[in-house]
């Protein structure tokens, strides 16, 4: 390997010598046999074949290029209002934050976020916490170059986190992660949408009092240009969000295989061996589970079959706004810690329906991505700190919190084809009455 | 891999949803809803579960912050927008007629140590919808400040 890559999207990317000595690891190979959008590839966008390599190199470019800059600012303060120890801090750190943007996708599953919910529900983990495990494993030759294990992985589970505003850097409203996926992604899937990310990346300050670092965090200029800079990020955002990462069709095979890998564990495929030991896990790759998939048999192999087949997908039959429902103590509760449980164990109840066939009908709640609060560098008549949606309509209509309750059903659920709609009023009636017993 | 378990975090919904209840008017804004709840766990000992991190504009709560987003998504709280000064939009925080329904339903339905929690919350969140924004402001930095030295 030469010490720089060609990337299509940011052009030379210059290689840390401590990336140098472990990227052959199969680790970090694994990353290169994982697509970036999953299952989006053979679905919805044949040419989203780019990988979560491509796009951890991408972040660690982009953490390193955004660090540069903050520190160039400070340094370009007036006499009197430079942050020397702030200054001094971000450059101490750029080699932490490029790594840990290196490494704050390498613990994600095969098929990237299909994975996430089989990984919570089986072992109570986040890719993110699997992520702390695969850097640890590299302690060696990332601290010989003065990069502290603990504080990429506080930086990637946002645990313990020492400085705020270095972790927004990777992990947070204004994070390279999203700067380098939303353009990255929308690069690769043929659309055209973006913005400037250099522009953008000249209106982010790190925010607060220089002498009180623990304090500080990422937030924006207070200039007009900030505000629309912001604006046009969380379009691309949204309209990612709707027109690419949630798109229907994709989004049922991705749950249906899902529901098939959660199906197959049950069963005692074998797939639990592969996920539960992170040795094995590190070599479970999208060919290899596809293989465990397609080798199973019932449920799981007639899945697969179905997702290959895009004409024999579940079919969408209801999609409602999860305020038009009432739900209980219970339920509400149990959504908040955790929306991936919720559907799984509505999915599971509303499969009773059709009794004899697993995962007969689907629910899949979704929630409105929206990013948390982003101040800018302004404070009220209070003193208190001003959001950028205090100054932007676009920005409030944009961010509205929403939840929507999703249902697919089994093409071969009787009547289907007919009766979706009558099939929608009878489920969304199904789901009030799960929800009053939950 | 080692499993881990999740903190389960009970009546955090039913005791935000009586807080903007018991107010008595909308909050006004996001932080100052954020040191409200702060005040009420950490002043007062109310049993709210949140996690507080200082960050330079006082404390604040992630936690909090998705609990509220998700009352919003259920319709049980809204944002409502007032405009003032040349360029700015204020948001305050009200409890919508499907979220006061369901209050009066699980606080009825609710056992006598949540009764008598919200009892409390009355008689402390009144106290808090008294004080001027400055001095609710500055309370709540100071207790975070000596919370922060003392961990």
């Amino acid at each position: 390997m030469g010490n720089s890559f060609i990337d299509p999207l940011l052009g030379t990317i210059e290689i840390p010598p401590w990336l140098t000595t472990i990227n052959d690891e199969p680790a970090i190979h694994r990353m290169m046999r994982i697509k970036q959008l999953g299952l989006k590839e053979f679905i919805s966008f044949p040419s989203a074949t780019h990988t979560r390599y491509m796009h951890s190199l991408g972040t660690m470019f982009l953490a390193g290029k955004l660090t540069d800059l903050l520190v160039k600012k400070e340094e370009n303060r007036e006499k009197g209002r430079k942050r020397t120890r702030l200054a001094d801090n971000l450059k101490n750190n750029k080699n932490v934050l490029m790594a840990a943007g290196f490494f704050h996708d390498i613990g994600h599953g095969p098929f990237s976020h299909v994975l996430d919910f089989v990984i919570e529900k089986e072992f109570g983990r986040s890719h993110e916490e699997i992520a702390t495990d695969i850097v640890k494993h590299f302690a060696k030759e990332l601290e010989g170059d003065s990069i502290p294990v603990g504080v990429v992985n506080n930086i990637i589970t946002k645990v313990n986190e020492p400085y705020p505003y270095l972790r927004g850097i990777i992990n947070g409203p204004l994070d390279v992660d999203k700067v380098d996926y939303l353009l990255r992604d929308s690069y690769n899937v043929g659309l055209k949408y973006s913005f400037d990310s250099s522009q953008f990346f000249d209106q982010i300050a790190v925010l607060g009092d220089g002498d009180d670092l623990e304090k500080c965090q990422l937030g924006l200029e207070k200039t007009p240009q900030a505000v629309v800079c912001a604006e046009l990020f969380l379009l691309v955002w949204k309209s990612m969000y709707t027109l690419v990462y949630l798109i229907q069709k994709s989004r049922i095979a991705e749950k249906m295989l899902e529901k098939a890998i959660l199906f197959a564990i049950d069963n005692g495929y074998g797939i639990k061996d592969d996920i539960e030991n992170i040795d094995r896990y590190m070599e479970l790759d999208e060919a290899k589970l596809l293989s465990r998939i397609r080798e199973s048999d019932g449920f799981p192999k007639e899945i697969y079959k179905r997702i290959f087949d895009t004409s024999k997908l579940y079919i969408p039959v209801l999609e409602e706004d999860l305020d038009s429902f009432k739900p209980g103590q219970k339920f509400s509760e149990d959504l908040l810690k955790s929306q991936d449980a919720v559907s799984e164990k509505m999915t599971k109840e509303l499969s009773k329906l059709e009794s004899g066939r697993p995962y007969s009908i689907i629910c899949d709640l979704v929630s409105s991505k929206n990013p948390k609060e982003i101040y800018i560098d302004e404070k009220d008549e209070n003193e208190e700190p001003i959001e950028v949606k205090d100054k932007s309509y676009v920005i409030r209509a944009l961010t509205q919190p929403q939840v929507l309750v999703k249902t697919y059903v089994h093409p071969e659920v009787p009547k289907i084809e007919k009766y979706t709609q009558e099939l929608g009023k009878g489920i969304k009636a199904e789901i009030q009455r799960i929800m009053d017993g939950w | 891999m080692q499993r881990k378990e999740k903190e389960v975090t009970p009546n955090n919904i039913l005791l935000v949803l009586a807080s903007l209840s018991l107010y008595g008017k909308p909050i006004e804004g996001r932080t100052r809803l954020q040191k409200i709840v702060f005040l009420l766990k950490n002043k007062y000992g109310l049993p709210f579960s949140f996690d507080f991190k200082p960050y330079y504009y006082g404390p604040y709560s992630e936690e909090l912050s998705d609990l509220v987003s998700l009352l919003r998504a259920l319709g049980f709280a809204e944002e409502k927008t007032d405009h003032f000064g040349l360029d700015q939009i204020r948001y305050d925080y009200v409890l919508t007629e499907k979220g006061k329904s369901y209050l009066e339903k699980y606080s009825k339905a609710s056992g006598k140590d949540t009764k008598q929690t919200i009892r409390k919350l009355r008689r402390c969140i009144s106290k808090l919808s008294l004080l001027p924004t400055p001095e609710l402001i500055s309370e709540a930095k100071s207790l975070m400040k000596i919370k922060s030295e003392t961990s």
